[in-house]
């Protein structure tokens, strides 16, 4: 694909030496996966830390992007699954100051303030299990197509689009939001973590 | 799988669907009380996702990984790897040599203990190293960056780590102050480096107005080295009061 032909071009020259490239592909996507791993995560500190591990994972792994697929499909692979890694370590070895931090309950619904509605929809988005958040941060925050979402998940178009809406409706529930139970289907389908 | 067209609501929600998958969706919506209650859940908390904006990436997150591309080039690029390390030298002398510059003549040459040691020295690795390897390396000039960013010590802390990875070669980011307004800063920093007994060759990083704890405050960074021209050991960091130009705190971390 010769979508974004400046991006494979800076790694082409910094696989020949040029050592200022790999920099430049930083700084161009650092928003990027900052605020991706951001979501994914919920927390600055991790995001932090999934922002670095990405990129140290990128630039190790650098020769071996084929420039088959756009740059940016390949760094929201490595970020996603950064994030992943990162949450597995977490569900081991919680922070200790996540013991102080309220539980993500359901928040109260009508909150006039949009910034504030935004640490909702942050929280609740937490409790949207992993594979399914990855979808709706990247589909409904980062605007990307169900296409390049199947290629950076490594999934089938489909399963792209019903894990964006089980997983749009267990953001909702996990708002609050009401809505009743679909019967016949287990609860565990919608992508919600339960506690 | 089950008969209820998830894959085709997420579409329709977005209105993105062609209209022969609409009918489709149309038709099942009209019979299924479920997938109506899902569709609204869905709707609403994709407008919900919206709210999310895009955040400002810290500071020198991404410092260390871009000095650790530099030090480690691909293969190739292996011999040349003494060579950068004296460009980044020179451009470390730059850095100093600009801040003395600016700072000397609106201090009178009180520029003592911290500036007299830093810049002298450090304008021969300067002499030395400038001339050769990469004359298209542009010198690094000083840019006051405004935040709006509550620094705590931790806070503090973790920047002038971030920073000491990004070194002299650091990218201005953020929104950058004005000429007048950056050479206050530069002048008040100055003063406090003049009153400072600070014993070791000190490089400017970054310089950044944003708040400390409660306060307006200019945040120094710099790379600290035993003698001028040796490797940085500590990154430090000042939060400077601008209204008095003294220090609030100084922290520093090892490199």
């Amino acid at each position: 694909m010769a979508e974004e032909p400046r991006d494979q071009e800076l790694v082409r020259r910094y696989l020949e030496g040029e050592r200022d490239a790999f920099a430049e592909l930083v700084r161009r996507h650092e928003r990027r996966v900052y605020n991706l791993a951001l979501r994914m995560t919920g927390r600055e500190e991790d995001a932090r830390d999934a922002t670095q591990d990405a990129f140290l994972i990128a630039l190790r792994k650098l020769s071996s992007f084929r420039g088959d697929a756009a740059f940016t499909t390949w760094m929201h692979r490595v970020t996603v699954n950064a994030c992943y890694d990162l949450l597995r370590k977490r569900r081991r070895a919680p922070l200790a100051d996540e013991a102080h931090e309220p539980e993500a309950g359901p928040p109260a619904p009508d909150h006039a303030d949009a910034a504030a509605e935004s640490i909702d929809v942050q929280r609740a988005l937490l409790r949207v299990s992993a594979e399914f958040r990855a979808v709706l941060v990247l589909h409904d925050v980062q605007d990307v197509s169900h296409e390049e979402i199947a290629e950076i998940l490594n999934i089938p178009i489909g399963t792209v689009k019903s894990r964006l809406h089980r997983g749009r409706v267990a953001l909702a529930r996990a708002m609050g939001i009401p809505g009743r139970e679909r019967p016949g289907i287990p609860r565990s389908s919608d992508g919600t973590v339960q506690a | 799988m089950n008969d209820h067209p998830e894959e085709l609501l997420a579409g329709y929600a977005d209105d993105a669907l062609p209209a022969e998958e609409r009918v489709v969706v149309d038709a099942h919506l009209a019979t299924c009380e479920t997938c109506r209650e899902e569709l609204a859940l869905a709707t609403r908390a994709q407008a919900l996702l919206g709210l999310l904006a895009d955040e400002e990436v810290p500071q020198g997150l991404t410092g260390r990984v871009q000095w650790e591309s530099r030090k480690r080039p691909a293969a190739a690029a292996r011999p040349r790897e003494r060579r950068y390390q004296l460009v980044g030298l020179a451009a470390a002398a730059a850095v100093v040599l600009v801040f003395a510059a600016v700072v000397i003549p609106k201090i009178g040459g009180g520029l003592t203990t911290g500036g007299a040691r830093t810049s002298a020295p450090v304008k021969n690795a300067a002499a030395e190293g400038g001339g050769g390897a990469v004359p298209t390396e542009a010198s690094p000039v000083i840019v006051l960056a405004l935040q709006n960013r509550v620094y705590d010590r931790a806070a503090l802390t973790k920047l002038a780590k971030d920073l000491a990875f990004l070194g002299p070669f650091a990218r201005a980011e953020g929104r950058n102050a004005d000429r007048p307004q950056t050479d206050a800063a530069v002048a008040c920093v100055g003063e406090v480096l003049a009153a400072s007994d600070e014993g070791t060759s000190l490089q400017l990083v970054r310089l950044i107005r944003a708040t400390y704890e409660n306060q307006d405050a200019y945040i120094a960074v710099f790379l600290s080295s035993p003698k001028a021209g040796q490797a940085p050991t500590r990154a430090l960091a000042w939060a400077v009061s601008p209204d008095t130009c003294s220090l609030i705190t100084s922290v520093s971390a090892p490199v």
